[in-house]
């Protein structure tokens, strides 16, 4: 029988009189698939209850930054309900809309809108019922706190449970657009504005009391019952093959299989410690490293082949304006490989049963890992369901969940449901990477020491080259299909000059990639803005003067200016002191508008200042204040806004002075957080002052943007405390330290 | 077969797994309790921390025979631990009240992902049980060994200074 047989609103009943008789999708054919939701339909995204519950359903997910709660705020609003009453079912394939993937910052600013409209339908319905229970036209009603009632006459009311509670919609929504672009073209107005009761207010995440108490259920903490646990024994070194392989050498009790599909080997057991013991003593035995040594990355990304150039962005003429130039800058960036290092490594629960699959994922995009694994594993997609549950922050790692592709070929080895944890060296060495790029900048001043032509090459491998198809139990088969999305290359400069030439040089790849928060945003922002205050000193201009210069873009002046009053800039003051062994300065940097790539839309405005000290002995940097400006549009969650201000702000500063993927042959070096080191509460800065622009511009995301500005900030208060200007990230002490002058 | 009874939020329980599993993979999935996590199975990282005589321990490398005789409190034990010291009692089928860390951490809005919060709760409770009046630096230095990839620093360190000063209150 072919029901909706996952169906939440299974509990729903027919009846009353406004319900008209179902036509609904309970077509009986031969097997238990699973159905995807409908978006048309109103009951695919609302549902309220006879207690005056509402749940709402998106295939959005939210993987930390609090979109769950801005959700409810958008439900709560429109609808006129307590945002208790509100809860959000996230990135189910059974019983969510498809929305596609869950990056590029736009979890609010594409979903806060269908959010809003799909629950001002539900209300415009809800008002229709309700003028019929109370016999009075529609336009006599309003709502409040779950509940209609006449204008004027509070007490003749009927709560929302009362009108519709237990019974579905049944209306029927035009839908525009699909995946993360999916729009609900309604019927009914939404607020304004000045009219809102908790969106704007910093409403406390719905999701961190259980976090607190400890009862808040991360996909690593998913049980299944029958469940037995799973293990990956990766490769030494990118490339190897299997070549043999051997039981372990003692007994492992509680192990049950081994298992070696080409180059994929995995381990099931009874419990949690045998698969780790298991895969420890597994011996097997892989080809020799082939290939280039990826020791020195810049080194591999000179000499790899470039697969497409593309030109980003061409205005004006660059060739003539360099020859007319006063003056021209050179300077070539280079910067590192990067690392997610999510807190809690890869892990899923599969259970393949039957023909069927329902996979447990902490995913950003539920749908297409369903649909990747449903053909990893030869099978129709209806046959698989993905259940999104959070897992810890993934900064766009999870783009492709590995662990669930390894956890559905071992479930099916052994019929039960299997849970796959990775290790963390699994997870430092063998995660998808945030690819290094050499980007050169050239720059052309004129007369008036104004930029008259820029141009700027980033040579770097793709940023998703581990998307789509390229989880690493795929590759392992042999049989996955390329991807050839490009991303992560050239970025447009917030700056509006008159001469430019961007041009991306995509190299084949040299490390299985993803996006890491940003995308290439840190790479380019950093050239840019060193560039930058390059360019400012030797128009002998003060830096932020120098950038209002060249800013068009009215919201980046004012977030720019915001800032530097925030942390009384005055010209000249970056300089700082020297006193002893410390010298102190500040920097700054900027960054929003324009992105080049897709789906990016334009970026929200930050500028970030810091004050730093150099330690001149041991060359180690110390952030001590930072001062960030944020236009993000309208503000939906202040809190929630300056939560993620601050996270992004310290994570900036940790890929800025730490953070870089290390390599010997094509083995990966930095295994663990002692290989690969980030920011420690020793090392935070003393103060993160922010200021926030309200507008009532469409919402900008802040997932993204404020890890963007703080490499180069930093990078400029370093050249502005002791002269040393250093190209390449990270700024970690003995690189400091060999570009410091006596 | 081991046959270990280990004290975990004032209650025995028997373990069935060998002396040498980690004790948070008993916690975990014999005790099924979920707060305490896998982050690096090497002491590194701190979301796997749990209270031992309130101190903080790395329950990814202990061996669960090591705790045999000792008091583990995890997060989900602290609401009862901030009870007993603190003398309270609550009515009958209520909910005990959270500890003040754990209602700080709400208060300031600490969690972002969450996923190495209980970690950092429970260093809390283990650095004002030895140092009731932290200064920033002491803070910090007591929260070296946890990572946080999500950037909550600046708000762990108020909070703990809120909670610290909620203490010193009776909470």
């Amino acid at each position: 029988m072919k029901v909706a047989h996952l169906d939440r609103r299974s509990f729903l009943k027919s009846g009353g009189s406004l319900v008209v008789a179902f036509s609904l999708r309970t077509v009986v054919t031969a097997a238990a698939d699973f159905v995807p939701v409908p978006a048309n339909q109103l009951d695919s995204w609302i549902v309220i209850t006879e207690e005056d519950k509402v749940t709402a359903f998106t295939g959005r997910v939210d993987i930390g930054t609090g979109t769950q709660t801005v959700y409810c705020q958008a439900i709560a609003e429109e609808l006129d309900i307590p945002v208790q009453n509100v809860s959000v079912v996230m990135g189910d394939t059974a019983r969510t809309p498809e929305q596609g993937k869950s990056t590029a910052s736009d979890s609010v600013t594409l979903n806060l809108r269908p959010m809003r409209q799909a629950a001002a339908e539900a209300r415009g319905v809800l008002l229709d019922l309700a003028a019929e229970k109370l016999g009075v036209p529609r336009e006599q009603l309003s709502t409040a706190d779950g509940a209609a009632f006449i204008k004027g006459q509070p007490d003749k009311k009927v709560t929302y449970g009362a009108l519709i509670g237990g019974r579905r919609f049944l209306r029927e929504l035009v839908i525009k657009g699909e995946a993360q672009f999916t729009e609900i073209i309604g019927k009914e107005p939404l607020k304004r504005r000045g009219d809102f009761a908790v969106i704007g207010k910093p409403v406390q995440r719905v999701d961190v009391p259980d976090k607190v108490r400890g009862e808040f259920k991360f996909v690593h903490d998913v049980t299944v019952d029958g469940m037995v646990h799973g293990a990956v024994v990766l490769p030494p070194h990118i490339g190897a093959r299997l070549v043999s392989l051997e039981q372990p050498r003692e007994s492992v009790p509680g192990l049950i299989k081994v298992v070696a599909i080409k180059n994929f080997v995995g381990v099931i057991a009874e419990t949690e410690q045998a698969a780790v013991a298991a895969r420890n003593r597994i011996r097997a035995v892989w080809s020799p490293p082939e290939g280039d040594v990826l020791d020195d990355v810049y080194d591999v990304i000179r000499t790899r082949t470039i697969v497409k150039d593309i030109s980003e962005g061409e205005i004006g003429n660059v060739t003539e304006a360099f020859k007319e130039a006063a003056s021209v800058v050179e300077a070539t960036f280079h910067l590192p490989v990067n690392c997610h290092g999510m807190m809690g490594p890869s892990c899923a629960v599969a259970d393949f049963r039957g023909d069927s699959l329902t996979l447990w994922s902490g995913t950003q995009w539920p749908d297409g890992t369903r649909k990747d694994i449903a053909a990893m594993m030869g099978m129709p997609p209806e046959k698989v369901r993905l259940i999104w549950v959070e897992a810890a922050g993934s900064y766009g790692r999870l783009g492709v969940d590995d662990a669930a592709a390894d956890a559905a070929l071992l479930s099916r080895e052994v019929a039960r449901p299997v849970r796959v944890q990775w290790q963390r060296a699994d997870e430092h060495s063998w995660s998808p990477f945030n690819p290094g790029a050499i980007i050169a900048v050239k720059a052309g001043l004129d007369n008036h020491g104004n930029v008259s032509a820029w141009q700027l090459d980033n040579w770097c491998a793709s940023h998703s080259t581990g998307e789509s198809g390229n989880m690493l139990a795929w590759r392992a088969l042999g049989s996955n299909p390329n991807h050839l999305r490009f991303s992560g290359g050239a970025e447009t400069p917030t700056y509006q000059f008159f001469n430019q030439n961007l041009t991306s040089h995509y190299t084949e790849e040299i490390v299985r990639a993803v996006y890491m928060r940003s995308v290439g945003g840190i790479q380019n922002v950093f050239a840019i803005e060193s560039m930058m205050d390059m360019l400012a000193e030797k128009a002998g201009a003060d830096p932020i003067e120098f950038r209002l210069r060249h800013l068009r873009d009215e919201r980046m002046k004012a977030v720019l200016r915001a800032t530097a009053e925030l942390a009384k800039w005055r010209p000249g003051s970056q300089r700082g002191s020297s006193n002893g062994d410390l010298a102190t300065g500040r920097g700054v940097a900027l960054n929003g508008g324009a992105r080049t790539t897709p789906p990016h839309l334009g970026q929200a405005y930050t500028t970030t200042i810091v004050d730093i000290d150099v330690n001149k002995q041991t060359g180690a940097i110390r952030v001590r204040r930072v001062y960030v400006g944020f236009d993000a549009g309208m503000i939906v969650n202040p809190d929630g806004l300056r939560n993620q201000i601050e996270g992004g702000t310290i994570m900036g500063i940790s890929r800025a002075l730490k953070e870089e993927v290390t390599f010997s042959g094509r083995s990966i070096t930095s295994r663990d957080w002692r290989g690969y080191p980030v920011l420690r509460f020793t090392e935070a800065p003393d103060a993160i002052e922010i200021v926030t622009l309200d507008n009532d511009h469409p919402c900008l995301g802040a997932g993204e943007p404020p890890n963007v500005t703080p490499a180069a900030a930093i990078a400029n208060a370093l050249y502005a405390a002791t002269g040393a200007r250093i190209t390449a990230l990270p700024l970690k002490p003995e690189r400091v330290k060999a570009n410091l002058n006596g | 077969m081991g046959n270990l009874t280990i004290t975990v939020n004032d209650k025995q329980h028997p373990v069935s797994a060998d002396p040498g599993t980690p004790l948070l993979y008993v916690l975990r999935n014999e005790l099924g309790l979920m707060a305490a996590k896998f982050g690096c199975g090497l002491a590194q990282c701190g979301v796997c921390s749990v209270l031992m005589d309130m101190r903080e321990i790395r329950a990814c490398v202990t061996p669960v025979s090591t705790v045999e005789g000792k008091s583990i409190i995890t997060l989900e034990g602290m609401p009862a631990l901030w009870s007993k010291t603190n003398g309270s009692e609550s009515g009958k089928g209520t909910p005990l009240p959270l500890h003040p860390i754990q209602q700080a951490w709400i208060d300031l809005q600490v969690p972002q992902c969450g996923y190495c919060q209980s970690g950092m709760m429970i260093q809390a409770a283990s650095l004002l049980h030895e140092n009731p009046s932290p200064t920033n630096e002491q803070i910090r230095k007591a929260f070296d060994g946890h990572i946080c990839r999500c950037g909550t620093h600046m708000r762990v360190m108020a909070a703990v200074e809120k909670a610290a000063h909620d203490m010193r209150n009776g909470g």
